[in-house]
């Protein structure tokens, strides 16, 4: 019986620590992925500034040398403008929207991306970089935050787990 | 009015090759699915696509023109059905054709127009926005005028005997002037074409021909290689100013005949001399209605004062485009 109840114990700390870790670990998702996004768009901006290479190809350049999500947005923005069904500005939206729903990145994050979508590509190569440097000052700024609170809640999260498996079998005991 | 309502609905497909197929690959999808279905009586003649903003879009060929309606063509151009150039459209017709890169196009809205590959020319007019005195770009598109560039082998058969110096197997300076949509660039393109390639029995060798397409629209080259046929022995510097490029292929390809289109400015006149003086022939347009009117221009005169061109090919439209109006030599004197 005393084993039983060992293995027992055992196994809700394990459950409970690791949902923790997972928790934890979400946390620190969203600034590698904004990290990733500001990466490519400082690849994009020598793209035009220095090679002045058409939206589509530079895209693709972009998403070859990306990390994911970045990859993934600049891929399926290539193909949208390549389309040439809608308006570059209604196309970039959508993939903006796509990073909304499959990436860890906060609606604020896609804020500053999709505001980026009303002047990409319609203006001089030197307009094109103060747009593309505010978005990237924007991610930083809420890649700071969210390092911050990455720091703060993975700890949080990582004891919450434990203790909370702790709680429980001194409950359950 | 008659009215083609039908055409559009029952038209053959076009050959994959064919121009209008090639414009229609920068264009917005709704805008190149009507091109993609023009009959191809139509699409043969299809000279330009204009669309003026808040106005009937209008397909204009070498002596009709069709507005496009709900149900097909129609000769009338404002019917009440027509579909209308949106400012929408128009501002989605120059992403297509920038392929969303104005960025990459800067000196290109100055000048007003976009060359697509193949040497499609794309027109522009709308509100510019001027800085420091000079036009920076524009914006508010209100026109656009896309205009489809025809390949024509043999366009320039009735007047190369007349440009040859079999003498000394060459080729005189020549000028062809004509207004806007006379087929200079196509008369031009194929003179270089035959120049190009030789000619044994008019005692033409072929010459190595310089051509410099500042607009991309001679040999439309396309990653390097041109998209005409423009003959075996021709360099090509393409997008660069005139004189730059005429000095350029001076001094790195050694050309016998040097080509360019639409002399307009002064130092375009001073590269003209430049390249006569060192020996090498040129082959040049110009837009004017005739030789009078290119002497009016202040920056022409000097060419035509010092005899810079011994041939002058007047062109006109009418009885079609490309109709030889005359041939004229260094005199004024009526060669053909």
């Amino acid at each position: 019986m005393f084993y039983v109840k060992l293995i027992g114990i055992a196994l809700i700390l394990t459950g409970t620590t690791a949902v923790g870790w997972m928790i934890a670990n979400n946390y620190s998702r969203r600034p590698d992925q904004l990290q990733s996004v500001i990466i490519a768009l400082g690849v994009l901006g020598s793209e035009i500034n220095y090679s002045h290479t058409p939206m589509p190809v530079a895209c693709r350049r972009v998403a070859a040398a990306s990390t994911y999500p970045a990859n993934q947005l600049f891929l399926r923005f290539a193909g949208s403008i390549e389309d040439r069904q809608r308006r570059i500005g209604a196309a970039w939206n959508t993939v903006v929207g796509w990073m909304f729903t499959h990436t860890a990145l906060s609606r604020a994050d896609c804020q500053a991306l999709a505001d980026l979508g009303n002047t990409l590509g319609k203006t001089g190569s030197d307009e094109q970089m103060k747009h593309l440097e505010t978005a990237s000052r924007r991610l930083a700024s809420h890649r700071e935050q969210s390092l911050a609170a990455m720091e703060k809640n993975r700890k949080l999260w990582m004891y919450t787990g434990f203790l909370t498996g702790l709680a429980l079998v001194l409950v359950l005991l | 009015m008659k009215t083609d309502r039908s055409a559009l609905l029952h038209a053959a497909p076009l050959r994959s090759g064919d121009p209008v197929l090639e414009v229609a690959r920068y264009l917005p999808r709704a805008l190149a699915q009507i091109l993609a279905g023009l009959p191809v009586a139509v699409a043969n003649q299809l000279e330009e696509v204009r669309l003026r903003a808040g106005r009937p879009l209008i397909l204009q060929g070498s002596s009709r023109e069709w507005s496009v309606t709900q149900t097909g063509l129609s000769d009338d151009i404002s019917p009440l059905d027509a579909l209308t150039a949106s400012p929408e459209l128009m501002a989605q017709v120059l992403e297509t054709v920038s392929q969303g890169s104005v960025y990459a196009l800067e000196e290109e809205m100055r000048n007003g127009f976009i060359t697509l590959p193949g040497g499609h020319r794309v027109g522009l007019c709308g509100r510019a926005v001027v800085a420091g005195g000079e036009m920076k770009t524009l914006s508010d598109l209100a026109g656009i005028n896309i205009r489809i560039a025809r390949e024509i082998k043999g366009a320039a058969d009735g007047i190369i005997t007349s440009i040859v110096d079999r003498q000394n197997q060459a080729v005189y300076n020549t000028l062809i002037v004509s207004p806007p949509g006379c087929g200079k660039t196509t008369l031009l393109r194929d003179t270089a074409r035959q120049i190009s390639t030789g000619n044994p029995q008019m005692g033409l060798p072929g010459l190595k021909v310089g051509i410099v397409d500042e607009r991309s629209e001679l040999a439309g080259l396309r990653y390097g290689t041109p998209q005409h046929d423009i003959g075996p022995r021709t360099d090509v510097i393409d997008g660069c100013p005139k004189s730059q490029g005429m000095m350029l292929l001076l001094r790195t390809m050694s050309p016998q005949v040097v080509v360019t289109d639409e002399l307009g400015r002064a130092d375009d006149v001073a590269a003209v001399v430049e390249c006569s003086l060192a020996g090498v022939s040129v082959l040049a347009s110009a837009h004017a209605a005739s030789l009078r009117d290119v002497a009016q221009r202040k920056t022409m005169a000097p060419l035509l004062e010092r005899q810079g061109f011994s041939r002058f090919i007047i062109l006109s439209r009418r009885k079609g485009p490309g109709t030889v109006e005359a041939v004229l030599d260094e005199n004024g004197k009526g060669l053909l």
